[in-house]
């Protein structure tokens, strides 16, 4: 599954939101998003397969956190998408400057 | 300048405002005749200018894409469909506003969220910029957000 199709769905965008800034067990999961326990960890098993959440276990708990890989590659995405209209904006004050000279 | 990216309901936008030490006529004309467009975006499209016109652009990637002039209002207020048969509901808006001898100028992008799924579907990965575009996840302010505090 590619990067765009994991965060296109919502449960997996507020799962990401969730583990904002900290960690956050299944159970802490479950409760702030009401969602099913066995839907939370099918999402779970998808973004830590696309590597935008790890998790580490500590006595019992499985603790999940943001791991930068994922997230990296759609920051990727976005940063080109900004420099199209960066570089195109560039481009028209450059070619402004060159008519009035 | 500036450059934000906000959402404003299922609406993503980008928008990106700068200050152009030119008169609002020479940048109207700068983002409105195909010669001019040429030089600056580097393929020169055929505008029916007038709303409801066609925005035809090409690309490097041997595209030929019809859009349609949404607004017009010379010389303040352009705004065109982008890459239509693909993100129906996508819109750039150029604004312009004199300040000065100079123009403000204000551009945004916007797009919804189905847009990009859908763009994303019919649209291989490349490396393209405008598939990267297309792609762009659904969700990727907020992701971005996530990242800038997660790192």
């Amino acid at each position: 599954m590619d990067a765009f199709t994991v965060v296109a769905d919502p449960t997996r965008r507020r799962i990401l939101d969730e583990l904002r800034g900290r960690e956050r067990t299944v159970s802490d999961l479950v409760s702030a998003l009401g969602v099913a326990q066995p839907t939370v960890s099918k999402h779970l098993r998808v973004l830590r397969d696309s590597r935008m959440v790890a998790s580490t276990v500590d006595a019992q708990h499985r603790r999940y956190r943001l791991e930068e890989q994922g997230l990296r590659e759609l920051d990727e995405w976005v940063s080109a998408f900004r420099r199209l209209w960066t570089t195109r904006l560039d481009a028209l004050e450059a070619h402004l400057d060159g008519r009035r000279r | 300048m500036t450059e934000t990216v906000r959402r404003e309901g299922d609406r993503i936008v980008l928008r990106y405002e700068r200050f152009l030490p030119h008169p609002v006529d020479d940048v109207w004309r700068a983002i409105t005749d195909p010669e001019q467009i040429n030089a600056w975006w580097g393929t020169k499209p055929e505008i029916d200018l007038r709303v409801g016109g066609d925005y035809v652009s090409y690309h490097a990637t041997g595209d030929r894409v019809v859009d349609r002039i949404v607004r017009l209002e010379p010389p303040h207020v352009l705004a065109h469909t982008f890459w239509q048969h693909l993100n129906p509901d996508a819109l750039v808006t150029y604004e312009l506003t004199e300040i000065g001898n100079g123009t403000q100028l204000v551009l945004t992008h916007e797009m919804t969220e189905n847009d990009l799924r859908n763009a994303a579907e019919k649209m291989k990965w490349d490396g393209d910029i405008y598939d990267l575009m297309s792609r762009t996840a659904a969700g990727w302010p907020r992701l971005l957000t996530a990242l800038n505090s997660s790192l």
